[in-house]
C-alpha cells in the first residue's frame, strides 16, 4: 500500500499507532542498501535534530552540520533489518503528517514556526506520555538520532572521549 | 602483536562466502553444523579432527584482526544481531547478540565461569537432566579452561571495576576476580568491538581456524532458513546466501547426515519454527531467558574511562546466594565497558540534558546487575516468534517478580556506589536525575516507576528455548542434546538451558557443547 493513501485513510491517529507497532504495509525497495530519505521526513527531522541532540551541541556549529548528519543518519539506518528500516519509515511519515505528528508531538503548526525549545518541550511531554505506544515511537526516534551522533567522531571531543587506543 | 592465525591461512582454508553463490547449489557432506559460535565451534573442530566431512554455516560475515579497529560504528553492523538494536517485541529490552564467525565469543568481554552448583542441581531436580553430576562435568569445564586459554586476571582491575571492589568491601559483601579467556591480553578494553591484537581466544581465533585446519568447510554470510524432513530424519536445510544483509535470489541446499544446531538462543529456536518442526508439547522458543540487565551510573571527583581496560574483571554472587534459588530473584554484580554510542542509549532523555550528562565521559562509572530469570512461577520466560518476513523476535515481558530485582539492585548498586565515593548515583531510570546522598537514593529508588521504558535494560546473553531434560512434556531434547523428534539433530548452543544460568554463558557452552558433541560420535557408527 501506498504510504500517503495509508495515512490519508487512517481515520483515527490511534489506529495508526497500533500499525505502527504492528508490521507495516508501507514498501522499502529490496535490493537498495543505502537509504535516501525523503524530503518531507528531511524537513521534519531539521527541526526535530537541535531539539533531540541539544542546543549546546547545535551553538557549535562546526561539529553539527545538517546535510551530512541525515547521510550519516541514512546510513544508519541502511544497516538495519528491513522491518526495522520499515518501521522507521513508517515513523517519519507520521511525524511528516500534521495530523498524526499533532498526535504523537502535540505540535499542530508548522515545525518552522516552534522554536528549539517549544520543541524540546514536546518531546518530554512525548517521552512521559500514559501511551506506551507514543512513548515506544519517542525511544526509537531518540535512539536512532543519539546514536548516530555520538558514533561520529566529531562528537567525541564535546564529552571528553579520547577515541580507540593508537596500537 | 600475537599471531594472526587467520589472514596468512586464508587461501588454503576450505572458505566462502554468500556472494560466491550465483545459483543454486547443493552441499553433500557429513555433518552440517549451523553456527560459529561457543557451540557451533566447539562441535565443528571436534568433528573435523576425527576426520569427519563437515560443513560450518555462519549467517555473519567472515571479519577478523584487520577488520577490528575499534570503532561502534563499523563494529556494531558486522558483529552484531541487528546492527546492536535488536530488541524484545515490545521494545522495552535491548539485547546485544554476537552475527560474525565467532558468533558472540567475538564481540563477548571475555568473562568466564563455570555452570553455578545451585543452577545444574535445579536442572537436576526441577527437569530431569542426567549427567551433569559436579564430577561429571569437571574435565570438560577443565578442557575449556585449557583451550580456550581461561584463567585468573592478574592485571589490577581498571577504574570501572575497582570502584565496585571496593563499594563491596566497604559494605562486607563478597566480591571476586573474574576469569578471562585472554593469552596476552593488551587491556585495550574494547572486547566488545573484536579483539583487535588476537588476545582473546574467542572460537574465530581457535576452534574455527582448528576445524578449518583439519579440512572443514566454512561458509559465511549464508542464513540457515529452514529444514525439510522426511519421516522422522532432517532431509535437507534450505539456506539463502547474503551480500550485505541482502538476501539473494537464489538457495543453497545442504544435504548432512547429521545437522548441529547452534545459531543462537533467538535464531536456533527461529529455524525449528520456520521448519515446523514436530513439537507435540508446544515448547520450541518458549522459556526464553535473558538475564535482564538494569544500570546504575556514579559519577566520580577523578576520571574512570569505562572505555578503556578489562571491561569486566570484578563480580559478586552474593546476591544469587544469599537467598533461596527462586525468591526473591537473585542477581549477579559486575560492571560495563562504556563507548560514546553505548553511553548515549543507555542515558535517559535528549536535548541538553542528555548532552550534560554525555559530557561527563570521563567520570561516568557504572554497575550493572544480571537478574537469574527462570526459577519461580512469575518467571516463565520470554518467547520466540516469527514476525511477517520470517525473522524471529522475542516476547518477553518484565514481571512484578523481576522489577522487584532491579530495585533491589538499585538500591545495593547505590549504595556500593556511594561507599565507592561517587558523588552523584543514578539508576538508569526516567523517574529521577541522580541522587548525592545514600539516605536520598534509600528513600527514592522504591519509589521507581515500572513502566515500559521508563528504565533503560538490556540483556546480553540470550538463552533456553530448547530445553534438554529426561521429561518429553517439559524438554525438546535428551539430557545430551538429542532432538526428541528429529532423528538426525543435535542442539549444542546455549538454547538446551531450562533456566538461567545465573553467570556469563560461554564457558557453560563451551563444555556443553565438548559434552554434547562426544555423546553424539559415541553414539553414531560412523
Amino acid at each position: 500500500m501506498d504510504r500517503r493513501i495509508f495515512l490519508k485513510n487512517s481515520a483515527l491517529a490511534t489506529t495508526v499507532l497500533a500499525l505502527y507497532n504492528c508490521s507495516p504495509g508501507v514498501q522499502v525497495s529490496s535490493g537498495q542498501t543505502q537509504l535516501v530519505l525523503e524530503d518531507s521526513h528531511q524537513k521534519v527531522l531539521k527541526s526535530l535534530f537541535p531539539a533531540i541532540l541539544g542546543p549546546k551541541i547545535i551553538s557549535q556549529s562546526s561539529l553539527y552540520q545538517f546535510e551530512s548528519f541525515i547521510q550519516n543518519l541514512e546510513a544508519a539506518i541502511s544497516t538495519l533489518p528491513s522491518l526495522t528500516q520499515k518501521e522507521i519509515l513508517l515513523l517519519f511519515d507520521l511525524l511528516a503528517n500534521r495530523v498524526s505528528r499533532y498526535f504523537l508531538l502535540g505540535l499542530w503548526g508548522q515545525m518552522d514556526d516552534y522554536s528549539t525549545e517549544d520543541i524540546n518541550l514536546a518531546l518530554e511531554e512525548w517521552s512521559s506520555s500514559s501511551f506506551a505506544l507514543r512513548r515506544s515511537a519517542y525511544e526509537g526516534l531518540r535512539d536512532l538520532v543519539l546514536g548516530t551522533w555520538y558514533a561520529s567522531p566529531q562528537s567525541w571531543i564535546s564529552i571528553g572521549y579520547p577515541g580507540a587506543p593508537i596500537l | 602483536m600475537s599471531i594472526d592465525p587467520i589472514g596468512p591461512n586464508m587461501d588454503r582454508w576450505f572458505v566462502s562466502r554468500g556472494e560466491d553463490f550465483e545459483k543454486e547449489t547443493t552441499i553433500e557432506t557429513d555433518f552440517c553444523v549451523i553456527g560459529t559460535g561457543a557451540g557451533g565451534a566447539v562441535a565443528a573442530a571436534m568433528l573435523a579432527a576425527k576426520g569427519h566431512r563437515v560443513v560450518i554455516l555462519e549467517e555473519g560475515p567472515f571479519k577478523y584482526q584487520k577488520d577490528f579497529r575499534m570503532v561502534e560504528s563499523e563494529a556494531y553492523p558486522d558483529l552484531y544481531q541487528e546492527a546492536a538494536a535488536r530488541k524484545t517485541k515490545d521494545k522495552g529490552i535491548a539485547i546485544f547478540q554476537g552475527r560474525s564467525v565467532g558468533g558472540s565469543t567475538t564481540i563477548n568481554w571475555a568473562s568466564s565461569f563455570r555452570t553455578p552448583e545451585r543452577t545444574l542441581r535445579h536442572w537436576e531436580s526441577h527437569f530431569g537432566v542426567r549427567g551433569i553430576e559436579t564430577s561429571t562435568l569437571e574435565p570438560w569445564f577443565e578442557k575449556a579452561e585449557k583451550e580456550f586459554g581461561i584463567s585468573s586476571w592478574e592485571v589490577t582491575p581498571n577504574a570501572n571495576n575497582l570502584m565496585l571492589s571496593r563499594g563491596l568491601e566497604a559494605l562486607s559483601i563478597n566480591w571476586g576476580v573474574i576469569k578471562r579467556n585472554v593469552i596476552g591480553c593488551r587491556n585495550l578494553g574494547y572486547c566488545g568491538l573484536g579483539c583487535p591484537v588476537n588476545a582473546k581466544q574467542s572460537t574465530l581465533v581457535t576452534k574455527i581456524p582448528e576445524a578449518l585446519n583439519a579440512g572443514a568447510q566454512l561458509i559465511s554470510e549464508m542464513k540457515a532458513i529452514n529444514f525439510t524432513f522426511q519421516g522422522t530424519s532432517i532431509d535437507k536445510l534450505v539456506c539463502v546466501p547474503m551480500v550485505k544483509n541482502q538476501a539473494k535470489k537464489t538457495t543453497v541446499i545442504v544435504k548432512a547426515k547429521q545437522y548441529i544446531l547452534a545459531a543462537g538462543s533467538i535464531g536456533s529456536p527461529a529455524i525449528l519454527l520456520r521448519s515446523k518442526t514436530p513439537d507435540p508439547f508446544g515448547l520450541i522458543g518458549k522459556r526464553t531467558f535473558i538475564h535482564p540487565v538494569n544500570v546504575s551510573a556514579g559519577l566520580t571527583e577523578e576520571a574512570i574511562y569505562a572505555n578503556s581496560g578489562a571491561p569486566q574483571s570484578i563480580y559478586s554472587d552474593h546476591f544469587l546466594e544469599r537467598d533461596p534459588v527462586n525468591d526473591p530473584i537473585g542477581f549477579k554484580l559486575e560492571t560495563a565497558p562504556m563507548h560514546p554510542l553505548l553511553l548515549s542509549q543507555v542515558v535517559r532523555g535528549h536535548g541538553n540534558q542528555h548532552f550534560e550528562l554525555m559530557s561527563k565521559f570521563p567520570y561516568i562509572s557504572n554497575m550493572i546487575a544480571l537478574m537469574r530469570d527462570g526459577f519461580h512461577h512469575e518467571s516463565q520466560g520470554g518467547e520466540v516468534l516469527l514476525q511477517s518476513d520470517g525473522s524471529p523476535v522475542l516476547d518477553y515481558k518484565v514481571t512484578p517478580y523481576i522489577w522487584q530485582g532491579f530495585l533491589d539492585a538499585w538500591l545495593v548498586m547505590a549504595e556500593a556506589q556511594f561507599a565507592a565515593e561517587a558523588k552523584v548515583v543514578m539508576p538508569i531510570h526516567t523517574d529521577t536525575k541522580g541522587f548525592t546522598t545514600w539516605s536520598e537514593a534509600k528513600k527514592e529508588i522504591p519509589l521507581l516507576s515500572s513502566k515500559l521504558f521508563a528504565a533503560k535494560l538490556f540483556s546480553a546473553h540470550v538463552m533456553g528455548g530448547l530445553p534438554f531434560g529426561e521429561d518429553p512434556k517439559k524438554s525438546v531434547l535428551d539430557s545430551y542434546g538429542r532432538f526428541r523428534t528429529v532423528e538426525n539433530l543435535t542442539v549444542v548452543d546455549g538454547s538446551m538451558f531450562p533456566t538461567s544460568l545465573g553467570a556469563n554463558l560461554q564457558e557453560t557452552i563451551f563444555a556443553f557443547s565438548y559434552r554434547n558433541t562426544d555423546a553424539l560420535m559415541k553414539r553414531l557408527p560412523i
